[in-house]
């Protein structure tokens, strides 16, 4: 009962969001005045060709990037109009990422990288070290915690990316074509684990992806086509 | 974000680079170290100016005269004196009368054996001698009887022995030096001079004629210093009373109001010499004193220093470009990382400082290695100054070179205030060069995480 009530409340908030480009003498409308709730614990699908605005959308969703009308509140916090200070007390507090080309700083080790977003919340070493241990215990990459990205297959890195965006153990956690870079058989593991994480913690997901395997995992698919939905479809994946 | 995290990052992405983090430290070092070296020979052109000024006399002497060409200026008579006397910061006064109106030659020893042509005699407060500094080296101050007077450090040097052949005539008292350049024992004068009467003959006549002698006793010897006046080396100090009494005989009058040639007034510290300077010359006399000639010399040294110093500034200004440059690249590799930190909820201001202090420790780097090496530079100069090199390099020779002693003529003077200075500085202008390029990667937006290849 208390599932479904969490499952009610909404975590984003989307209202008449518009993004316009300049693109030399033209202007392209990437988003035509959006409007999209996304609820709490709900793994989000965005699922469109290249150039529907899925990566757009996101982007906005992120607060990477200010609307030109709209707003997107996360929360009830309007992140479309936050400074970038804000912006980056909110990320700390309630946003992870997970990316396509995974974006584990190359110096770094597994380790260090996991412990990252702790890094910036100003933990001490010893502290955000043991957490990121047991992250990375968690996507199994227990014996790779001093193996630097570039000692790393595409998959565990992704593993490594997974451990890093649900270390600060987020509200929302967003993921860019995932496993755009990722074979069959290694999708499927990454996106159980996200998943899991997912279920575990009651956290919501945004998924953008083109690939319409992404579907399977996924609790809801908004379906993107010229800056516009043409689809919101609840799937019967409730697992 | 912690500093020890921040530090960290600044280290681990200077090492990362370290072909490029150690040419620009290189450029700095060669700013730091030719700006150290330059300011260095500066100050020790300002050393030696002092060493010699000191060596010369006391700093602390105002030499007061009267307007020259001016009958009506002010006098400098007992009045004068006594004013002076009164002046804020005055230790002490001594007037002073020439005795230059007539020709004086000097002879000593059995039936006039030893001469001297010409001698410098004065009058002057005798019982002032000793707070205004005069330094008696042998004997003592005359007393009341005006037989008696003082003679300078090389009187005795300056009598020729007249039963001598020419070129053994006279005892050379700049003759310091034996064969090997080495200091040796100044040799004996001719005579003990604190025991042997002086006849002073005075030529009172138009064609030398007419000649005045009196029989005198030297009763000590002063120390040679030119702040007090050229007297103290070759010349004879008796007192005003003995001077008065001398011209009666002379002249046959009695001299009432004398009017001194020359006042030399003392500060109490060689700090008060330009404002007690000021005042005296506000009631209208001459002043003159070493101090016034050392700010005078001291000005132009820091120009000079001013000069050497800016040829130095150029080349860090140059490492300055350099560290920017380089800063300016390393953002642009980093541009991603930089996103994909800002993405994960990097504060913009611990970018910054990141940025700014992996430009600061280029520059704390370039400016510890320019300490260091322009060190050995100023030793290197300073020991081929004092001609360690054909004498041998010793240890003491070295720390000689590096610290200065008494009587050392360094060229190049690094001190303790220079080498903070160069530090401090250097850092600044890490920290300076590093703002324009912190500032664009605070710019770079958290999208680039986000964009593909």
């Amino acid at each position: 009962m208390g599932e479904i009530l969490e499952r009610e409340k909404p975590v984003i908030q989307v209202r008449k969001l518009r993004k316009e480009y300049i693109m030399g003498q033209e202007k392209v409308v990437a988003l035509r005045d959006i409007n999209l709730t996304v609820y709490k614990g709900e793994i989000c699908c965005i699922f469109g060709t290249s150039g529907s605005g899925k990566s757009t959308l996101l982007n906005q969703l992120a607060g990477l990037e200010k609307p030109t009308t709209g707003q997107v509140r996360i929360g009830g916090v309007p992140v479309s109009h936050l400074d970038e200070n804000q912006l980056a007390a909110f990320r700390q507090q309630h946003v992870g990422f997970v990316f396509q080309s995974y974006n584990l700083l190359p110096e770094l080790t597994a380790l260090e990288n996991v412990a990252m977003p702790l890094m910036f919340r100003g933990m001490p070493k010893d502290v955000r070290e043991k957490e990121a241990m047991k992250m990375l215990a968690r996507v199994g990459l227990k014996d790779r915690i001093h193996h630097f990205p570039g000692q790393m297959s595409g998959g565990q890195q992704q593993r490594a990316g997974i451990a890093r965006a649900f270390i600060t153990r987020p509200d929302i956690v967003f993921a860019d074509e995932p496993t755009g870079n990722l074979d069959t058989k290694t999708t499927k593991e990454v996106m159980e684990m996200i998943r899991r994480f997912a279920r575990t913690f009651h956290q919501t997901i945004v998924l953008v992806s083109h690939d319409p395997e992404m579907t399977e995992y996924a609790d809801r698919i908004v379906t993107l086509r010229d800056g516009e939905i043409i689809s919101d479809i609840k799937t019967e994946n409730n697992n | 974000m912690s500093f020890s995290d921040i530090l960290k990052m600044c280290t681990d992405n200077l090492k990362r680079r370290k072909g490029r983090t150690i040419l620009t430290v290189l450029g700095v070092f060669i700013g730091c170290t030719s700006i150290i070296v330059m300011v260095s020979i500066g100050v020790g052109m300002k050393e030696s100016q002092d060493q010699m000024l000191s060596e010369m006399g006391d700093l602390s002497i105002i030499e007061v005269s009267q307007m020259y060409g001016d009958d009506s200026a002010a006098k400098l008579d007992d009045d004068a004196v006594e004013s002076f006397r009164q002046m804020a910061g005055v230790a002490a006064v001594m007037p002073k009368v020439n005795f230059n109106e007539y020709a004086v030659s000097l002879k000593a020893g059995i039936n006039d054996r030893y001469y001297c042509d010409w001698s410098n005699v004065v009058g002057l407060d005798t019982d002032a001698m000793e707070a205004m500094g005069f330094e008696i080296m042998e004997g003592k101050v005359p007393g009341v009887s005006t037989d008696e007077a003082v003679g300078g450090q090389y009187l005795a040097y300056n009598f020729y022995d007249s039963l001598m052949p020419d070129g053994h005539n006279m005892v050379n008292r700049w003759d310091i030096y034996d064969e090997n350049g080495n200091e040796k024992e100044l040799p004996d004068p001719f005579f003990d001079i604190l025991k042997t009467p002086l006849t002073l003959e005075i030529n009172t006549g138009e064609n030398g004629e007419s000649v005045f002698r009196k029989t005198i006793k030297i009763t000590g010897v002063t120390k040679e210093d030119y702040g007090k006046g050229w007297e103290t080396s070759e010349g004879i100090m008796m007192s005003i009373d003995a001077m008065k009494a001398l011209l009666k005989d002379i002249k046959g009058t009695p001299q009432k109001n004398l009017t001194y040639s020359t006042i030399l007034v003392k500060a109490e510290d060689i700090s008060l010499v330009t404002s007690i300077e000021e005042e005296i010359s506000g009631l209208g006399y001459y002043t003159y004193s070493m101090e016034s000639m050392r700010e005078s010399m001291e000005k132009s040294a820091r120009q000079v220093q001013l000069m050497l110093g800016g040829l130095g500034a150029i080349s860090l200004f140059v490492a300055a470009i350099g560290i920017t440059n380089t800063m300016v690249m390393s953002i642009s590799e980093r541009t991603r990382e930089i996103g994909i930190m800002k993405a994960l909820g990097c504060y913009v201001k611990d970018i910054r400082l990141m940025f700014l202090m992996e430009a600061g420790a280029i520059g704390l780097l370039g400016g510890i290695a320019g300490v260091l090496f322009s060190l050995l530079i100023s030793v290197g100069i300073n020991l081929v100054a004092m001609g360690a090199l054909s004498m041998g390099i010793t240890g003491q020779a070295i720390l000689d070179a590096l610290l200065g002693g008494e009587g050392i003529t360094r060229i190049s003077v690094v001190s303790p205030g220079l080498i903070v200075f160069a530090i401090v500085f250097s850092i600044f202008v890490g920290v300076a060069s590093g703002y324009y390029p912190a500032n664009k990667a605070v710019k770079i937006s958290a999208l680039e995480a986000i964009k593909r290849e």
